[in-house]
């Protein structure tokens, strides 16, 4: 076990990946956690990571933020992993029980944000091709909506309403069900 | 670093609009009509058939639009949850599209399509209530006292009702009819434009019964025959009509087919003389003889169950 242990982790020193923001920090994370990221997982296969991954969309602030959630679910992805080939009794899926319900909290928290910062990640997870990490940030939006009026919408959201008197008219016709 | 102020929200791309609007719940779907009206871009993607299949696939469910109810005076539609922005609400309105409730009885809804009768002319009606399109179809010239009909996908490698399946392409109309103890089969395709060869069966005293839904399991039709304990299986691939006993301890009325929920098999729903709802699906034992199994039993006030068939869930994907 001593020495696969080691080995993992000689491997895992070996593959680190520089992410560096539209600010020009860098970040040193590694690949398990950099490839939750698709886009990335893809710059990876291609062999075009060295000197660092430039990433001019998303600013330190929010790429420090995409880095903690890739972290903690880049380790519930090796735990999964870990369960699946080597453990099996009731007491594993417990532990495996307590680490999602663990995951579940630290998703809640994490979107404890601004809606600035929200609309950040979503940006963030849509350019990156971060699958649960856009799930879990469009969800919350979509949950927002829920139950609020357009005039709510667009306050919340800074929209601007561009429909023309006549088209918003249309569309109320057309849905008219829906504001009875 | 604090901040006194809130900060502006960035401008999302259409792409995160889009994934946003997707994560809403197909049952709530006001809010979806109640986003339409955020701006142009928001209406915009809303009405994009991109969005449509985002949506479904996201959703896998398709939402119900609503059913129809067939009543002497002729069958009515009513929505359960009528339109997203995309679904267009005027097809949902019989009177836009000059279907007169007065005049029709609803048979069957399938893949996307609704098959209604005329009442005067007896022709039949295939409509699809998201595109609006309705073709009409001459009735069979078979004899028939008694009937039901069944529209079917016939879109060469559709996986009817996932997204492919989108109730536009070509069509069956799978009718059979019974008189003086013969019952006869024939199939209309909407690409031949014509009936196809009948076929038919001796079934004695037994009759189709009113209208009902049939159900349809692979490549076979199967209807519930009234007064013979018996389901007509109509095998669409060989134009073949046969039948399958009803379960030993059949005592129910009110039977419905439909497919079992492995979708592979053939299911049966019936009320018993005490009110519950009884379930069975046909399985095969291990000699290969299929037969109707026992599946569960469901205990429902008769009041709330009696008129389990005649109204008619239309699902649109």
């Amino acid at each position: 076990m001593a020495s696969a242990g080691s080995g993992d982790e000689k491997a895992a020193a070996a593959a680190m990946i520089t992410l560096i923001s539209s600010d020009n920090e860098k970040f040193e994370v590694t690949e398990a956690t950099a490839t939750l990221s698709q886009t990335i997982r893809h710059m990876i296969e291609d062999g075009c990571t060295d000197g660092g991954v430039p990433l001019p969309n998303v600013t330190s602030k929010i790429l420090a933020r995409v880095i903690e959630y890739c972290k903690k679910h880049a380790t519930a992805a090796a735990g999964e992993e870990g369960s699946s080939s080597s453990f099996s009794d009731a007491a594993f899926l417990e532990v495996d029980r307590a680490f999602l319900e663990e995951l579940e909290e630290f998703d809640d928290a994490f979107l404890e944000v601004d809606r600035a910062t929200l609309f950040d990640l979503i940006l963030a997870a849509n350019y990156l091709d971060i699958k649960g990490l856009l799930n879990l940030t469009c969800q919350k939006v979509a949950d927002s909506v829920k139950g609020k009026t357009p005039e709510q919408i667009r306050e919340m959201y800074n929209i601007v309403n561009d429909l023309t008197p006549e088209e918003e008219a249309e569309i109320r016709r057309e849905t008219q069900w829906a504001f009875e | 670093m604090a901040q006194a102020q809130p900060r502006t929200p960035p401008e999302l791309i259409d792409d995160a609009i889009r994934e946003i609007l997707v994560r809403i719940p197909p049952d709530e779907s006001a809010y979806l009509a109640g986003a339409s009206l955020v701006c142009k871009l928001w209406r915009r993607i809303l009405s994009d058939s991109g969005f449509i299949r985002r949506y479904r696939e996201f959703h896998r469910t398709p939402p119900l639009v609503g059913f129809f109810h067939n009543t002497n005076s002729g069958s009515f539609f009513f929505p359960t949850m009528v339109a997203c922005p995309f679904h267009q609400p005027p097809a949902f309105d019989c009177r836009r599209w000059d279907l007169d409730p007065h005049r029709l009885w609803a048979l069957d809804c399938r893949h996307g399509r609704v098959l209604l009768r005329q009442l005067d002319t007896l022709n039949l009606l295939v409509w699809n209530p998201i595109t609006g399109n309705q073709e009409e179809v001459h009735k069979p010239d078979i004899p028939y006292v008694f009937y039901s009909a069944m529209v079917v996908c016939a879109a060469a490698g559709c996986d009817h009702g996932g997204d492919g399946c989108r109730g536009d392409g070509p069509f069956l109309v799978v009718f059979v009819g019974t008189r003086g103890g013969t019952t006869y089969g024939c199939v209309y395709s909407s690409e031949a434009r014509a009936w196809g060869t009948p076929t038919s069966i001796c079934l004695g005293n037994g009759h189709l019964m009113d209208p009902r839904r049939g159900a349809l399991v692979g490549d076979d039709a199967y209807f519930v025959v009234w007064d013979a304990a018996a389901v007509l299986k109509y095998d669409l691939d060989k134009n073949r009509l046969s039948t399958i006993d009803l379960p030993d301890e059949y005592n129910y009325w009110n039977v419905v087919v439909m497919p079992a929920d492995d979708g592979s098999s053939l299911g049966l729903a019936g009320i018993s003389a005490s009110s519950n709802l009884c379930l069975w699906s046909r399985k095969a034992n291990p000699k290969g003889v299929a037969r109707f199994c026992y599946q569960y039993i469901a205990v429902a006030s008769r009041e709330k169950i009696m008129h389990l068939s005649p109204k008619m869930l239309v699902q649109v994907r």
